[in-house]
Order: structure tokens, then sequence, then C-alpha cells
């Protein structure tokens, strides 16, 4: 895919945001252009490189649901890490990857193409890839403590 | 199943050995209970097997044989000790040390001659896995709800008679229980109730949704359990995040997880949908609009 990018420099590891996507505050992408009428998503980059290598996706969700914002959507877990993962718009949801619950280390190897969900409609708020970028960079320090608060 | 026990003599303690419950089976579990059982066997320390305590009405079998059991416990499960703790005197067991000592071990966390020497050890008096309450300060008047001389938490009779399955409900850690009713308060599917003493119970726990946590997030002492709760320790009743090395990072609050009390509002608003009710925040936003309207303006 011949896309334009931008990075976010997370230490030794240069995050890729392509430009022609939508972000979320909760790390999911957009895409408003995959399938019409619908927005699909996936973690990424970043998120992916915080999670490494994803073993376990677990989705607590159904297609057809209406989710609200921020609704609780599953967990995921890697070797290192776990977390719960939160609705990044409100809206039906459409369809859940099953190719990427069956195989969750798609999510570290390719997170632009392994998408997880597809909601009908469009988010209500995004971000660009140089806003994501600067909310990232504004973020960075504090998610850098949580890190190390943690270990 | 049960293997030999031990001698019935006033203190002797019975060490028992519970079954993995049913949809936690994996092939790890399977091969760790199998490990402990013949190690245990080959130890020459007698044990019994039991069901999972957990999913066991009140009159079931193994129950009712642990609760007849007069001396001290020691009990392997595949749940946090304080978890099993509260399980077993939810079943009628006396926990807090009046007559008996109740050992709990986490089978899940030790290997299967470690937990042997463990125990072992414990039979000799010369270790102790008794599980220490969470509580760091006293509730107002310096007593929980057990103190104040209630027994131990009334389990239900099973309903159908049916055979074993998987359940979901809360237990109570009446260590740090303050009785502060907010978990009655925030339930609406009403598993939780008041006894004629006042104190806080579960009175409907098959009404409870299956993996929902809800109550236990807004619950300000951390006294609610759900042992098979995978995704938080301390919900599931182990220790509390940040105090080991073995944890994983949890990076949720980096994934927008939301304050714990709006965290909970949104996983009974997903049940309360699930069950075909409207969301509570609607409810309530009803019920205004109601009463707006019954007003003579």
């Amino acid at each position: 895919m011949a896309t334009e990018v931008i990075y976010f420099e997370m230490g030794l590891y240069r995050a890729a945001l392509p430009v022609r996507l939508r972000y979320a505050d909760v790390h999911f992408w957009f895409d408003l252009e995959a399938v019409p009428g619908r927005t699909r998503c996936g973690l990424t980059s970043y998120a992916a490189r915080l999670l490494d290598d994803v073993f376990r996706l677990d989705w607590a969700v159904q297609a057809g649901e209406d989710l609200g914002e921020a609704a609780p959507l599953g967990t995921i877990e890697s070797h290192k890490a776990c977390s719960e993962l939160y609705a990044p718009m409100a809206g039906k949801l459409a369809a859940i990857n099953e190719d990427v619950v069956a195989e969750p280390g798609r999510i570290q190897r390719d997170p632009y193409v392994a998408w997880l969900l597809e909601f009908e409609g469009a988010p209500g708020e995004s971000m660009d890839a140089e806003q994501y970028r600067a909310f990232l960079a504004e973020g960075w320090e504090e998610t850098q403590r949580l890190l190390k608060g943690q270990l | 199943m049960a293997g030999t026990e031990t001698k019935q003599n006033g203190s002797a303690a019975v060490v028992v050995l519970s079954r993995v419950p049913a949809e936690e089976l994996s092939e790890s579990l399977r091969a760790q209970h199998d490990a402990l059982s013949a190690a245990l066997g080959g130890a020459g320390i007698a044990f019994r097997v039991v069901d999972s305590v957990y999913d066991q009405y009140e009159d079931d079998a193994d129950v009712k044989a642990l609760r007849a059991h007069a001396g001290d416990l020691v009990f392997l499960g595949w749940h946090f000790p304080r978890a099993t703790k509260w399980i077993l005197a939810r079943q009628g067991l006396e926990v807090n040390g009046a007559t008996r000592k109740l050992h709990c071990i986490d089978a899940r966390e030790l290997k299967a001659e470690q937990v042997v020497l463990k125990v072992r050890d414990i039979l000799k008096g010369a270790a102790s896995a008794e599980v220490v309450a969470i509580r760091k300060e006293p509730p107002a008047d310096g007593l929980t709800p057990r103190q104040r001389g209630e027994l131990a938490e009334a389990a239900l009779p099973n309903p159908e008679n049916a055979e074993l399955s998987a359940r979901w409900y809360p237990v109570v850690d009446y260590d740090a229980c303050t009785n502060c009713m907010e978990c009655l308060d925030f339930c609406l599917f009403g598993v939780y109730g008041v006894d004629p003493a006042g104190t806080l119970r579960v009175v409907q726990q098959d009404e409870c949704r299956t993996d929902c946590p809800a109550c236990s997030r807004v619950c300000p002492v951390g006294a609610i359990v759900f042992p098979k709760y995978k995704t938080n320790r301390s919900i599931a009743g182990g220790e509390d995040d940040g105090d080991r090395g073995s944890l994983k990072l949890d990076l949720s609050k980096i994934f927008g997880k939301p304050k714990a009390r709006h965290q909970a509002a949104l996983e009974r608003d997903r049940e309360l949908l699930k069950a075909g009710r409207k969301p509570a925040s609607a409810e309530k936003i009803e019920k205004l609009a109601e009463e707006f309207d019954q007003t003579d303006l």
C-alpha cells in the first residue's frame, strides 16, 4: 500500500501513522472508505507497540449490538500486558473481524491491515494523523511513567 | 472419588483438592490438577477431592461434607485464596478462626511439588496459608458485620437440583465489608439484600449477570469478589495491582479505561440492555420526565 505516513517516535521505535486514516484517543484508527456506510477500525501501531505480541483477543460484544461511546468491548492480552478495550465511537457494531480473533498476532505484525471492528456510520469525533501525533506527544511522558510505575 | 481422609481427632486437618471449574478446565489446569493429585499421593498425604465449591449449592454433597468436618482445612483451589475463603464462608463454613483454621492455596500459582511441600509444612504447623484480612483501617464502629456477631452467609439451596454447571455471583469479604450498601443501591438485578439483623447479603445469587463485575467496582473497600473474573486481579480476590512482579502490565488506562464508577455504570447498562431493559441512565431520565409531567404548571 503506497500510503503517505508520518511517524511518532517512541524511543527506538517509530510508530507509523497513515495520513489517510482518522484516529481516536483510545488508540484506534478509523477507515471511513473501506466499506460504504461503515467505519472500519483497528488498533494503531502505537497501541500495537505498547502491547507487543498479542495472543488473545476476547470480545464481550457481538455484531448487531448498539454501543455507547467508551462502552467496554472486551480484553486484549499479550505476553507482557493486558488491557480492557473501549469503544472508539458510538453506534451499531456491524462486524467483528474473526480472522484476527483467530490469529491475534496479526495486530502486531500489520496493525493497519488487521482491522478489528466495523461500526455503522461515522464517528462523532476523530483526529487526523497530525492531531493524533500531537496527542501522543502530549501524553508520552505520562505513558512512560505509567509503564515504569507498573514494572 | 474422595481420597482417604486423615484421622478425625479433634484438630486433625483435612487436605481438600478442588476440581477445576468446568469452564476453566484448560489443558494446563487439567495437567496441574493431575500432577497435584499424583504428588500428594506420592508424598503419602491423604486428601479429599471435591467439585468446584463455587459452582455447588448448599445442599450438594461436597459442600455438606465440608461443613460437617470440624477440624482445620487445607484447601487447594483454583481461585485467589481470599476468593476461596469467602466462597467457603458463603457455603456455611466457619472461616475466621473461631473454631478451625482455614488454609487456602491457589493451585494455579505454584508447581505441584511446591504445593506438596507447603501442605506438609502446614500439617506440621511450620507454615500457614491463612488468608489475612485486606482491611487496613477499621470501619467507623470498629467492627465488621462478621465481628458484630453475624454467622456465615447463607447460601441458597439448589432450586431444581440441577447438575453442577458454571455459575457467576459475587462473594462478600466480610473482613472488609463495612455494610455501606453501595452495592445494594447500585445493582438493579436484585442480587443484594439485607437480613433481619441489617447485614448486607447476597440474596439472589443466580440473578447476577455472567461476567459482569460492576458492583465490585463501586465497593469503596474492595469487599466484593468475583472469583472467576479474568482481567483484574483485585476483583478476582487477588492482591491489588502493582503488588507483584509477576503481574502483567495493565494498559487499560491508556486504552481509555473510565473511572471505576463510570465503568461500573457502563457495564450495568450493558447487562440491562441484554436483559431487555433500559439503561439505568435512561430509566432515571424517564422517571424524572414523568414526575415533571405530573407537576401542575
